[in-house]
């Protein structure tokens, strides 16, 4: 019996809030004749999530009109779609930013950013007519009235919130076909599960062609139709055939491997994943933890003492490895995308450094999220060991390799031709040139990540950073408070090419003499642009910064919420006169997300970072930890 | 490394270790062998300007000897560092220009200022006989000021150096326009502590001390004598009060008297925090104004002193 005093509430369930409340029971039936729906078995999926509970409330059904643009290149995936009637066209090349409606921040010429500093508005958040309004066709979204297409019976429907929602076409669509600049997605084809499995940009842009009717399948109810052997499979298969070497390659330890090993690695590789996509969901009441019950509740992929059966590669979200230290685990380091965890005990088990095989030495965790490749140790010593290079090899690990009986014939061989070729470089290259060639190569190997990932010292700010998650940080704020005076010089600086708005305050967590300002961090993985629903969120492929292109932002707030760092403000806009912009049908205030853009229209740079005369303030790279590393470093 | 270098790092002289061990020393000391640090640059940047000082002494010297007018040279070297010196404030004001960082302008500014200083004791005769202020109002005034302007800019490079480290170290990291805020909320809670007394021997022991002390504390500002040298005297006096409080007190009363003391404590770290940053504050404005009243005075004396080498 529950004690008087307590409220009686209904407990929130997973379909509370479904992807498209207008789908209906005859839209389910409809999807589930046509395949691949019509294949799946129902029995796979558990009573409380059913499969037609999924495709009702974790779809939504889009016909689009020829032109419209399904996906943008660059805009971060939160759902699949899968092409049921029609066609659509895969653009094979990359097209101009101003095309898919974001104009692309302009660098200003001295005279320009000079003329614009002395002349402010003066108004909170003025923005030119130009800047409010998209310079792109813009139409309220079709009805997805694809029932009256595809079968009279059932009634149309109004598309409710998204379908208010501003969508973009195409310019010269037909051209890009007929130059052959296209790629055809007919009836039955997925695309973009790859970016939102992985929580990366989409590779292409995908436009609708004749009737294209799709269907938007969003991530929770992806990883739930994975529960039909046949479905998840098929995903597989394509991730497989398609991205998978791909994205091997892309690993520097691996970049040595031949096609054909890669080959054999790509077949028996396993994928897997860790923890909660929607990290920044808990991330408010995760970061209140201490660090010891934070690790305790993060989700284990690979356990301390344990034999090591995987070499784990982080494909993306963030790891955390830690190790047994009194009563409780330490961390020792993070990883990221494209590190590698257990190779010093692979390497020492393979070759038989310790003379038995070698345990784990740490524990690997899931920070939040973590999608991991796993290769196992048998394919990697046959295929793809041998194919390191030992400088990339932890020490230890590159001791034994020296060490092992199978390479010291070897070993001898290649010092002697080395010494062949030392001779003749000696006396055929000059000294400066053999210099200058030497120091190439060492900073292009610097230039590698690390391949293991690297443990800061102190343990406390490692932990700190991990804690809060900071390590998501490509662009993160940082102050040494021990040289900052206070000044404000950084906000001042900032406001002033900004129009008199800064872009942030001179606050955030500080662990001893570091302050974590609370500015955008341009993240490796921006939870913030999941949710927008016009991709006026996106990042820059060239710098990799995180922008807002204003004239198509609708000001829904998505980001905002979203960012659980809270760096991003929805403000409301005027125009340089101080009238506020409102809205035509609602009168409400148009709204605009702001936060930190790195100064990226100044001839200048960040002016923050340029503002502090003592070297307090710097922008620096947490997803690795050397440039901290450094960067404290220097300060003596 | 190659087999031939292997071969030959075996065999390393005496000599060769000896050289390795005094490279690392002064690789140490100097910070040379790093990327970059905070010591290279100073060790760099001083033996720049003690070889400019040394070659411009050595150049007085001889124009000395030749009967040549050394205060025309120096003179103009002073007005030279004395303009680079203030494009600083130039360079603050105009950040969306790339102008180099305001770290490299600081640098430049500091070792500007000590070579200056270097050069206007060549300049002025009177500081090379052992005074410190030139003759003359004008003169005297200049140098006077110059003085003042150096003595304000040393003090500015150690304060902002070391008062960074004491605000780290004291309560919590507010910002100087919110510490009025944080005030109010401090003097609303101990109202309110005071306020929810239900005990009428607390009521009347701690509402007395609150009337009588605690609230000119906290509701008041810090005294200039504070601003000027913040010390935790007043806060001291204030928890011994409430210390001496507790055995009036029943059990309620001395956690009312804790909580009080907790916000005491507060705010005086929030005063230690605006007297300091408020310092460095005035600081830059009196270094700024000082120095633009220096390069005025400088400007006069050089043209009157023009006219007098012309004449």
């Amino acid at each position: 019996m529950p004690p008087v005093d307590s409220v009686t509430v209904h407990r929130p369930r997973r379909w509370d809030e479904p992807m498209d409340p207008h789908m209906t029971d005859a839209d389910v039936d409809w999807l589930l004749a046509r395949m691949p729906f019509a294949g799946l078995d129902a029995s796979q999926f558990p009573k409380s999530i059913p499969l037609d509970g999924v495709l009702k409330n974790d779809c939504r059904l889009h016909r689009f009109s020829p032109g419209q643009v399904i996906v943008r290149e660059g805009d971060y995936a939160n759902s699949a779609f899968l092409v049921l009637e029609g066609n659509a066209e895969l653009i094979t090349r990359p097209l101009p930013p101003d095309v898919l409606g974001r104009r692309e921040v302009e660098k200003r010429s001295w005279p320009e950013a000079l003329w614009q500093f002395l002349r402010p508005s003066g108004v909170r958040e003025a923005r030119n007519p130009e800047d409010v309004t998209p310079d792109v066709e813009l139409h309220d979204r079709p009805g997805t009235d694809h029932l009256s297409a595809a079968s009279s019976d059932k009634s149309n429907h109004s598309a409710g919130e998204a379908e208010t929602q501003p969508t973009l076409f195409l310019q010269d669509f037909g051209g890009l076909v007929r130059a052959g600049q296209t790629a055809r997605l007919v009836a039955g084809e997925l695309f973009g599960e790859v970016a939102t499995m992985l929580r990366g940009p989409h590779g292409a842009t995908v436009v609708a062609g004749e009737n294209a009717t799709l269907l938007e399948i969003r991530l929770q109810g992806l990883k739930m139709l994975q529960r039909d052997t046949a479905f998840a499979e098929r995903m597989e298969e394509h991730y497989r055939e398609h991205w998978l070497a791909i994205h091997l390659k892309e690993i520097p330890l691996l970049r040595f491997v031949p096609e054909s090993n890669l080959r054999n690695v790509v077949e028996h590789t396993q994928l897997r994943s860790f923890g909660r996509l929607q990290w920044n969901a808990d991330y408010s009441k995760t970061r209140k933890l201490s660090p010891a019950e934070q690790i305790e509740s993060e989700p284990i992929v690979a356990r301390e003492g344990h034999h090591v059966t995987d070499l784990i590669i982080v494909r993306s979200g963030f790891g955390r490895v830690c190790q047994n230290y009194g009563s409780a685990q330490r961390t020792t380091a993070y990883l990221g995308k494209g590190h590698v965890f257990g190779l010093e005990e692979i390497t020492l088990s393979v070759t038989g450094g310790n003379g038995s095989p070698m345990p784990l030495q740490h524990s690997l965790r899931a920070v939040g999220f973590l999608d991991t490749l796993h290769i196992p140790v048998e394919c990697f010593a046959r295929e793809v060991l041998p194919h390191i290079r030992r400088s990339e090899l932890p020490p230890n690990a590159a001791e034994a390799m020296l060490h092992s009986p199978s390479t010291v014939e070897s070993r001898e061989r290649r010092a002697l031709k080395r010494a062949r070729s030392d001779s003749e470089s000696v006396s055929s290259v000059s000294g400066n040139e053999e210099a200058s060639g030497t120091n190439v190569q060492a900073k292009a190997w610097d230039d590698l990540p690390s391949p293991t990932g690297t443990s800061f010292e102190p343990t406390g700010l490692l932990e700190f950073i991990v804690q809060n998650r900071y390590n998501n940080g490509r662009q993160a704020m940082i102050i040494d408070l021990h040289r900052c005076t206070r000044c404000d010089d950084c906000v001042k600086a900032c406001a002033d090419v900004h129009d008199g708005n800064p872009r942030f305050a001179r606050i955030g967590n500080h662990h001893e003499r570091l302050q974590f300002v609370e500015a955008c961090m341009h993240c490796t993985d921006p939870v913030c642009m999941i949710g927008c629903p016009t991709g006026a969120l996106h990042r820059d492929e060239a710098t990799g910064l995180v922008r807002i292109s204003e004239n198509i932002c609708i000001g829904c707030g998505v980001c905002a919420k979203g960012c659980p760092y809270d760096n991003i403000e929805m403000v409301a806009v005027s125009d340089p006169k101080g009238r506020p912009f409102l809205d035509v049908k609602s009168k409400q205030p148009i709204t605009k997300a702001t936060k930190c853009d790195m100064c990226s229209g100044l001839p200048s740079g960040p002016a923050c970072a340029a503002a502090c005369p003592h070297d307090a303030l710097v922008r620096i790279d947490l997803s690795e930890s050397p440039p901290l590393e450094d960067w404290l470093r220097r300060r003596t | 490394m190659s087999l031939v270098e292997r071969r030959q790092s075996n065999a390393v002289s005496a000599t060769q270790k000896w050289k390795t061990t005094v490279a690392h020393s002064v690789q140490r000391v100097s910070g040379f062998g790093r990327a970059y640090s905070f010591r290279r640059r100073r060790v760099v940047a001083a033996a720049i300007v003690a070889v400019s000082l040394a070659l411009d002494a050595g150049l007085v010297s001889v124009m000395h000897s030749a009967l040549l007018h050394t205060g025309v040279m120096t003179g103009w070297m002073l007005m030279s560092c004395l303009i680079l010196l203030i494009l600083i404030g130039v360079r603050r004001r105009i950040p969306v220009l790339p102008l180099g960082t305001m770290s490299v302008w600081t640098q430049v500014h500091i070792y500007t200022g000590v070579f200056a200083m270097g050069v206007f004791a060549m300049h002025v005769p009177a500081v090379l006989q052992g005074r410190l202020i030139a003759s003359g109002y004008l003169e005297g005034s200049l140098s006077g000021l110059f003085l003042l302007v150096s003595g304000s800019g040393v003090y500015g490079l150690i304060a902002s150096r070391r008062i960074p480290w004491r605000l780290t170290n004291v309560g919590e990291q507010v910002r100087m326009d919110q510490i009025p805020w944080y005030r109010e909320q401090i003097a609303r809670s101990v109202s309110q502590e005071v306020q929810a007394l239900t005990n009428p021997a607390s009521i009347a022991v701690i509402g007395e001390f609150h009337r009588r002390y605690l609230s000119r504390y906290i509701g008041g500002k810090p005294s200039l004598l504070y601003l000027l040298v913040p010390t935790s005297v007043r806060r001291r006096r204030v928890l011994a009060g409430l210390v001496e409080l507790n055995r009036y007190l029943e059990e309620e009363g001395c956690r009312v008297c804790g909580r009080l003391a907790a916000l005491v404590r507060r705010r005086d770290d929030l005063d230690y925090q605006y007297a300091l940053q408020l310092r460095l504050r005035v600081w830059v404005m009196f270094h700024s104004t000082a120095s633009i009243a220096l390069v005025v005075m400088a400007i006069i004396h050089g043209i009157l002193a023009m006219r007098f080498v012309e004449s």
